[in-house]
C-alpha cells in the first residue's frame, strides 16, 4: 500500500469560489477518501425568524444567496402564502416563473463560466460573463435589482411587469440563443475540454439514487428528477415542460444538462410570455401567520425546500429551508473518491457548489 | 507583407486545429478582434440607470409626519426616526436598497433614486430633519390650521365599511359593523391620512378635540338613500380584484359572471376605486 497523505483544501482557494473545506486523503496522486467540513459562513438565518416579521424574512431569506436569490424569495413568500391559505392571482404565478427562469440561465452561464475558469479556460469564463450580464441588465430593467431583485412579497409580487417590457425579455433572450450556442458547443466539442471532462467523476445512477442527488447532478446521471414537473410551484404544468436528462454521469453529462436547460429555460420563458393572463400581481394578505405549509421548488441547483410555520402572529415561529448543495455533498464525496487530485476543482464546481445556501 | 504572412499562417493553423477538434474557440477570439470591447469605458462612458434600479433611499422632508412605519418595516433596522427631536436618520451601510420603505410610507414623502451612494471610507450616517408643524402651518398660512392638529375623529355619515381599518399602517382603528362602533387608539395612531384618503364617505379627519375612544353617533341616523355597485357588462374583465376588496363580501366573481349581493352591499364604493377598467359605478336604489 502507497503511503497515504492529507492534503487540506479551502476554503480558501484559488479555483475554488466557496468556503468549503476538504480534507483530500491521498494515495499518490489518486483521492481514496474526502472528509468535507462546513460552517465558515454560518448566518443564523433560521433564529432571525423570532426577531424579523414574515415581511422583512422574505428579504432576509432572500439574501441567503446571490445566484438563486429569486427562488429563496419565492419559496420563503409561497410558504408563507401557504400557511396563511392564501392564493395568489395566475399573473403573480406567471411573472414568479419567468423570472425564476431568467435566474436559471443566469445561474447556468455563471457556472458555465466559473466550469471553464476551474478547467484552466480563462477566455472562455470571460465570454460566459459577457452573455450573463445582458441577462443581468434584463433584471435590473425589470426588477429593479441585478443580484437581489426584492420583487416577490407575501401575497404576489411588488410591481408589476408591463406586457411590452416581457415581450422585450424574450425577444432579448432569443436573439442572445446564438451567442450561448457558440460558447456552449465549446464546452461540447472541444477535445481540450473533453479531455477534462468526459468519464469523470462517474456517478451512476444506482449511486445518485441511493445518494439522494438533486438537480443536474441526478438529471445528469439519467433519473428523471424535477420538481418543474411533479412540484406544485409555478405554471410549469401549463407550458408543457420536459426535464433534460443526459446518461452517462460524468462531468460532461452534468455540463451538457445544463447547457440544454439554458436553451430550455429561454424557451419557456417565451411560452410563458405569450400565455401570461392580464390582471392584478397581488392579493391582500392577513397580517398574522397562523399555520403551517411546505413547498419543494427546483432551483437551477436542484430540490430546495421551504417550511414556515405561524402562531398567530406576526412573526413565524419556525422557517426551515434546505438547499440543494446541502444534499448533493454526499454524491460530490463520491464522486472524488478515485480521482486524481487534479480533477478535484473540476468535479467540486461539477455538483454547482453554494456554500452560502448549504449554511445560511 | 510579413503581417500578410502571419495572418494566413495563424488561419491556417486555425483551420488545422478545429479540424482536429482542439482550439474550437478560435473563431469566437478573431471574430472578437474586430469587435468593440465588451466593458464600459467608464468613467468616461457613464453608467445608463434603468427607471427601476433602487440605488440609495432619498427623503423628501416637508410631507414626512415622523410616523416611524419605515422604521418598523425596515429588515435591516437601518432608519431611526425620532419624532420628539424631529430628526430622522439613516445609516447608509445597513441599508440594503430593499425599498420596503417606499412601499410603505403613508405620506410618499421616501423615494427611490437611481443612483448610488458615493463611496467612501467610513460608515455614513445621514439625518434629515423633520419639519415641526409650526413652520408647516405658517408656510401654508390659513388654508387648514386644524387639520393635523386633533385626534382622528369620525362624523356621523359613517358606514362602518372598516376600509379605513384596513388602510391603517399601525392596526390603530377598530370597527364593528354590528354594533355599529368605530374607535381610534389614539396612542397607535401616527396621524398619517392614509385613512382619511381611503374613507368613502369623507366621514374621518383630524378634528381636534374627540374623546380617546370615540365612538360615532351616526348609530341612529342611517343613510335614507341607500346606493349600491353596479357593473358595466363590456368593461368588466372579471380580474375579481372588487370582489378582493368588498369588506363584506357581497360581490362574487365566477369565470364570466359578476354577481352582487344587494342585500350585503353598502355602498363603501371600495370596488369603485380598485377596479381596473373603470367599469362599476354607483346606482340609487
Amino acid at each position: 500500500m502507497a503511503k497515504r497523505t492529507i492534503i487540506p483544501f479551502g476554503p480558501q482557494h484559488p479555483v475554488l469560489p466557496e468556503p468549503i473545506h476538504l480534507d483530500l486523503v491521498l494515495e499518490d496522486e489518486t483521492v481514496v477518501d474526502a472528509i468535507p467540513s462546513i460552517g465558515y459562513i454560518h448566518r443564523g438565518l433560521e433564529k432571525l425568524c423570532e426577531i424579523k416579521d414574515f415581511n422583512q424574512m422574505v428579504y432576509v431569506i432572500e439574501r441567503i444567496c446571490g445566484i438563486c436569490s429569486f427562488g429563496h424569495g419565492w419559496g420563503a413568500s409561497a410558504s408563507i402564502e401557504g400557511a396563511m391559505g392564501v392564493e395568489i392571482p395566475e399573473r403573480a404565478e406567471y411573472l414568479r416563473t419567468i423570472l425564476h427562469e431568467l435566474s436559471r440561465i443566469h445561474s447556468h452561464l455563471l457556472w458555465l463560466g466559473l466550469m471553464a475558469d476551474a478547467f484552466g479556460f480563462e477566455s472562455l469564463f470571460n465570454h460566459c460573463w459577457r452573455v450573463r450580464e445582458t441577462v443581468l441588465d434584463l433584471f435590473e430593467k425589470n426588477t429593479g435589482g441585478r443580484v437581489i431583485f426584492s420583487i416577490c412579497k407575501a401575497g404576489g409580487m411588488r410591481k408589476d411587469i408591463s406586457n411590452e417590457n416581457l415581450k422585450e425579455m424574450a425577444d432579448t433572450l432569443n436573439e442572445l440563443k446564438a451567442e450561448i450556442k457558440e460558447l456552449t458547443d465549446v464546452f461540447i466539442n472541444d477535445a481540450s475540454v473533453q479531455n477534462r471532462m468526459t468519464g469523470v467523476g462517474v456517478l451512476t445512477k444506482e449511486e445518485a439514487i441511493e445518494l439522494c442527488a438533486v438537480g443536474p447532478t441526478v438529471r445528469g446521471s439519467g433519473v428523471v428528477q424535477d420538481l418543474r414537473l411533479t412540484g406544485n410551484h409555478g405554471v410549469y404544468h401549463e407550458l408543457g415542460f420536459e426535464p433534460v436528462v443526459e446518461e452517462a454521469g460524468d462531468c460532461m453529462a452534468r455540463t451538457k444538462v445544463r447547457i440544454r436547460e439554458v436553451f430550455q429555460s429561454i424557451e419557456l420563458i417565451g411560452k410563458a410570455v405569450a400565455k401570461i393572463p392580464d390582471g392584478p400581481v397581488d392579493c391582500k394578505v392577513p397580517k398574522t401567520v397562523d399555520g403551517e405549509f411546505a413547498i419543494r421548488m427546483e432551483q437551477p441547483r436542484g430540490e430546495a425546500f421551504y417550511y414556515a410555520k405561524g402562531a398567530g402572529t406576526k412573526f413565524l415561529k419556525r422557517m426551515r429551508v434546505r438547499t440543494p448543495t446541502n444534499i448533493n455533498v454526499p454524491a460530490l464525496v463520491k464522486m472524488l473518491g478515485g480521482s486524481d487530485l487534479a480533477d478535484v476543482p473540476v468535479l467540486v464546481l461539477t455538483i454547482d457548489p453554494c456554500i452560502s445556501c448549504t449554511e445560511r | 507583407m510579413i503581417l500578410i504572412v502571419l495572418v494566413v499562417a495563424a488561419l491556417l493553423c486555425m483551420i488545422i486545429t478545429d479540424r482536429l477538434g482542439f482550439f474550437k474557440f478560435g473563431r469566437t477570439i478573431l471574430g472578437s478582434i474586430s469587435k468593440k470591447t465588451a466593458c464600459r469605458m467608464y468613467p468616461v462612458v457613464p453608467r445608463e440607470w434603468q427607471e427601476r434600479t433602487r440605488g440609495s433611499v432619498s427623503i423628501d422632508g416637508p410631507n414626512c409626519i415622523g410616523c416611524g412605519i419605515c422604521a418598523n418595516v425596515c429588515p435591516t433596522n437601518a432608519i431611526e426616526v425620532d419624532k420628539a427631536e424631529g430628526k430622522w436618520t439613516i445609516h447608509r451601510m445597513q441599508c440594503v436598497q430593499c425599498s420596503a420603505c417606499v412601499d410603505n410610507c403613508p405620506k410618499k414623502c421616501l423615494t427611490m433614486e437611481n443612483q448610488y451612494t458615493i463611496p467612501d471610507v467610513v460608515k455614513i450616517v445621514d439625518t434629515y430633519d423633520i419639519p415641526a408643524k409650526a413652520a408647516k402651518k405658517a408656510s401654508d398660512g390659513a388654508a387648514a390650521p386644524a387639520e393635523t392638529d386633533g385626534d382622528l375623529t369620525c362624523a356621523d355619515t359613517c358606514i362602518f365599511c372598516g376600509l379605513c381599518v384596513k388602510a391603517c399602517p399601525t392596526d390603530a382603528i377598530t370597527v364593528d359593523r354590528k354594533e355599529k362602533l368605530w374607535k381610534v387608539d389614539t396612542e397607535a395612531c401616527v396621524k398619517c391620512g392614509a385613512c382619511i384618503d381611503k374613507c368613502p364617505k369623507k366621514s374621518l379627519s383630524f378634528g381636534g378635540t374627540a374623546p380617546a375612544a370615540s365612538t360615532a353617533p351616526a348609530a341612529a341616523a342611517a343613510p335614507v338613500k341607500k346606493s349600491i355597485a353596479a357593473v358595466d357588462e363590456e368593461k368588466c374583465i372579471y380580474c375579481a380584484a372588487c370582489e378582493n376588496e368588498c369588506p363584506e363580501d357581497a360581490i362574487k366573481v365566477d369565470g364570466t359572471e359578476w354577481k352582487l349581493d344587494e342585500e350585503k352591499c353598502i355602498g363603501c364604493e371600495a370596488c369603485v376605486s380598485v377596479c381596473p377598467t373603470e367599469a362599476i359605478s354607483m346606482k340609487e336604489v
